[in-house]
C-alpha cells in the first residue's frame, strides 16, 4: 500500500482532475499524538506501507512532530522510502543507504502517480524513479546527465582535454544518477574517467561525449 | 541593520506606558484591524516588553495592562494572548538582557522551519498554488512583521538580519550563502504587488529571470536541500572547499565515501552563510599551517537527530598558548561567534605533547547579549584530555535535524 499524506485537498483534486481512487493508495491523516510513540504508531497503523508520499509542509496535529521525525519514524519502523513533495520543490532522486527515495515537485508527482501505482500493481515493488522521471525513467535520468555534461563543456573544443577540475564536476553530475538499475553502468563510466586520468591517458571532450552517447544508446 | 520599529522605544516610554495606553484607549472607541496602516500596536507593545532598559516590574505592569485591554479593540484578543504567552512562557519571544544565555542551534532550526510550515511565512519562499490565489502583499508583510520577533527568538543576530532584510523593506541588502547581495528581494516586488493586487509575484520576470530565481537563492541560504542535485550538501561543500575555503593547489582534499553517501540525502535548516563563513576561517587556519601537512580529509556521519561533519587536517598539530586555547580572543573567538546558535563545534587536536578535545560550542556554552545587535560568546572553551593521539587537527561540526529531542 502507498500512503499519501496531503493536506491540500484542493491542489490534489486540481492535479488529479477530481477525486482519485486507486486500490493501492490510501489518503489518510497522520495523527500520531506523541512523537515518542511514533514507531509503534506507525507499526500499528501503516504496517502494510510500501512507500509514503508526504507533503513537505504537512500540518501535524502534534506540534512536536516534524517532517524529519516522521521520515525517521517510517524508516525506523518499516524501512521504506518516504518521498517528500512540495509545490516549491524541484525533483531529485536521493539514495539513503540502500533505499531510493526522492524529493519531488507536487505537479510532477501527481502527473506520474497513476503509472507509478500501475507499475507497483504489476511488479509488486515500488519504483520511486518512475515517480520522478516517468515511464522511461532510466533513459530520462541518463539524458538529464548528458544534458548537464553537454552544458558544462559547451564552450570547449572537441579536442580539448578534460582536466582534474573538469573530472570533479563531471563525476559530481554523474553521481546524481542513483537508480539501482543504472549504478553499474555509471560506475563503469566513472572508473573509466578516473583510470584514464590517473594513468595520464587524456580524455578529449569528444571522446567523453561519445562514451556517454554509447551508454545512452544502450537504453534507447 | 534593521530590526523594526521597537528598537527606537526609549526607557522613559516604559514609565509612561500606562498614560500612553489610556490615551490610545480613549482614541479607539471602535475596534480596529490589527494590520491597519500606521497602527501597529502589537509591534509597539512588543517593543515595550523587549526594551533592554525595562525592568521586570515594568514588564509585569505592561502585561497587567494588556490583560485589561483584552477585548477592547486596542489589539485583538489573540494578539494580546500571544504576546503574554511569549512573555510569560519558556523564554518566548522575549529576549532577556543581562541574564545567562546558552548556545542553542535548535532555535534557529525552529525559526527557519517556519518558511516551510507556517502559512504566515511560507509564501515568501513558495510558489503559489490553489490555496493562495488571493495573495495580498501588504497584509501578508504586515502580519509577518508582527510575528517575526516571536518566531526569531534567540537566534544568531546575523541570521535574524539576513532573513529580515530579504522579506521586509529595509535599506540593507540580504545576502546569499557566499555573502554576496541577493539582487532582488521582496521589497523590489512591492510596486508590482501593489499594481497586481492578490497576485503572488513568484513567476514575475524581474530582470533576465523570474523572482523564483532569487527566492531559490534565499532558500538555499537557509537550508541544505535535496530537491536539486547541484545544491545537495555534498556538492555544495565540495565546491565550496575547493573554490573558496581551501583554495590552495598544493593542499590535497579527500572526500570520504561517507561524505558522498550521507551528503546526498542531508537535509537541514541552517544559516548556510554563517556556516560557510566559519569554513572560510577554518580554511585560513589550514592553509596557514600547510607546512605541517598538506592533507585534508572530509567525512560525514549521521545519527537520529544530527549530522556530524568533520574537517580533518591530517598530520597537523596546534601550537597555541593556553590563553588562546580558551577561545575568548582572536580567530578562535571570531569563529565561535560566527557559529553561535548555528552549529556545535569541537576540535580534536594534537597539541604540544598531548592531545585534546576542545569543545568550542555546545549546549553549555554561554554568551552575553549586550543589546539585540551583539551576542558574544562569554564562556571559555572546555578542554578535555583525549584518550589517544588524534593524528592531526579535526574540526567537528554538528548540524541538527529538525527533530525535538
Amino acid at each position: 500500500m502507498i500512503y499519501l499524506f496531503e493536506d491540500r485537498e484542493e491542489r490534489k483534486r486540481q492535479f488529479l482532475g477530481g477525486e482519485f481512487n486507486h486500490s493501492l493508495i490510501q489518503h489518510k491523516p497522520f495523527d500520531c499524538a506523541d512523537s515518542k510513540e511514533m514507531v509503534d504508531y506507525i507499526k500499528s497503523n501503516y504496517r502494510d506501507a510500501a512507500a509514503v508520499l508526504l507533503h513537505k509542509s504537512y500540518e501535524f496535529g502534534n506540534k512536536g512532530i516534524t517532517i524529519d521525525s516522521v521520515k525517521n519514524g517510517f524508516q525506523n519502523a518499516l524501512n521504506i522510502p518516504v518521498v517528500l513533495f512540495s509545490g516549491g520543490s524541484n525533483s531529485n532522486l536521493i539514495r539513503e543507504g540502500e533505499t531510493i527515495t526522492a524529493e519531488i515537485n507536487s505537479g510532477v508527482m501527481y502527473r506520474n502517480l497513476t503509472c507509478f501505482l500501475d507499475d507497483y500493481q504489476t511488479n509488486g515493488e515500488v519504483c520511486i524513479p518512475l515517480l520522478v522521471y516517468g515511464k522511461n525513467y532510466r533513459l530520462n535520468q541518463l539524458l538529464e546527465m548528458q544534458a548537464k555534461i553537454y552544458s558544462y563543456v559547451f564552450d570547449r573544443k572537441e579536442n580539448d582535454e578534460i582536466t582534474q577540475t573538469d573530472k570533479r564536476h563531471i563525476l559530481k553530475i554523474s553521481r546524481a544518477v542513483t537508480d539501482n538499475g543504472l549504478i553499474d553502468d555509471i560506475s563503469k563510466l566513472q572508473n573509466w574517467i578516473e583510470e584514464r586520468l590517473t594513468n595520464n591517458n587524456p580524455i578529449t571532450v569528444l571522446l567523453l561525449l561519445n562514451q556517454i552517447q554509447n551508454l545512452i544508446n544502450k537504453y534507447q | 541593520m534593521n530590526y523594526g520599529e521597537y528598537d527606537i522605544i526609549r526607557p522613559e516610554d516604559i514609565a509612561t506606558v500606562e498614560k500612553e495606553m489610556k490615551v490610545l484607549r480613549v482614541s479607539l472607541e471602535e475596534p480596529r484591524k490589527p494590520a491597519e496602516k500606521g497602527l501597529d500596536y502589537s509591534s509597539f507593545i512588543n517593543g515595550l516588553l523587549n526594551n533592554p532598559n525595562s525592568t521586570k516590574q515594568d514588564r509585569e505592569r505592561i502585561v497587567e495592562l494588556l490583560l485589561k485591554e483584552r477585548d477592547k479593540g486596542f489589539v485583538t484578543k489573540e494578539q494580546v494572548e500571544q504576546m503574554i504567552l511569549e512573555f510569560k512562557g519558556d523564554g518566548g519571544g522575549t529576549i532577556k538582557y543581562g541574564s545567562k544565555h546558552f548556545h542553542d542551534p535548535k532555535r534557529m532550526i525552529g525559526f527557519l522551519y517556519q518558511f516551510s510550515k507556517n502559512d504566515s511565512y511560507k509564501w515568501f519562499t513558495h510558489a503559489p498554488d490553489a490555496t493562495n490565489q488571493d495573495f495580498d502583499y501588504e497584509a501578508y508583510v504586515e502580519n509577518a512583521k508582527r510575528g517575526f520577533q516571536a518566531i526569531a527568538k534567540g537566534i544568531n543576530q546575523y541570521t535574524w538580519n539576513n532573513v529580515y532584510n530579504f522579506i521586509f523593506d529595509t535599506k540593507d541588502a540580504a545576502k546569499d550563502s557566499f555573502n554576496n547581495d541577493i539582487k532582488i528581494r521582496w521589497k523590489d516586488l512591492k510596486v508590482w504587488c501593489m499594481e497586481h493586487r492578490f497576485m503572488h509575484p513568484y513567476y514575475e520576470l524581474v530582470d533576465d529571470y523570474t523572482f523564483e530565481r532569487y527566492i531559490t537563492i534565499f532558500k538555499n541560504t537557509i537550508e541544505f536541500r535535496t530537491d536539486d542535485n547541484n545544491m545537495i550538501f555534498a556538492n555544495r561543500i565540495e565546491d565550496f572547499m575547493y573554490d573558496f575555503a581551501i583554495k590552495s593547489s598544493d593542499i590535497s582534499l579527500e572526500f570520504l565515501d561517507s561524505f558522498y553517501s550521507i551528503g546526498g540525502s542531508l537535509r537541514v535548516y541552517i544559516d548556510v552563510r554563517q556556516l560557510f563563513t566559519a569554513f572560510v576561517e577554518i580554511g585560513k587556519w589550514i592553509v596557514s599551517n600547510k607546512s605541517k601537512s598538506n592533507k585534508v580529509e572530509f567525512s560525514l556521519d549521521e545519527a537520529e537527530d544530527r549530522y556530524v561533519f568533520s574537517i580533518f587536517h591530517k598530520g597537523s598539530f596546534m601550537n597555541i598558548d593556553d590563553e588562546k586555547l580558551k577561545g575568548l580572543s582572536g580567530d578562535f573567538h571570531k569563529i565561535r561567534n560566527i557559529l553561535l546558535n548555528v552549529a556545535d563545534w569541537t576540535i580534536e587536536a594534537d597539541v604540544k605533547d598531548s592531545s585534546l578535545h576542545i569543545v568550542c560550542l555546545d549546549s553549555q556554552t554561554e554568551y552575553n547579549l549586550n543589546d539585540r545587535k551583539k551576542a558574544t560568546v562569554s564562556s571559555a572553551n572546555k578542554l578535555e584530555a583525549a584518550q589517544q593521539k588524534i593524528g592531526g587537527v579535526k574540526h567537528i561540526i554538528t548540524l541538527y535535524k529538525n527533530i525535538q529531542s
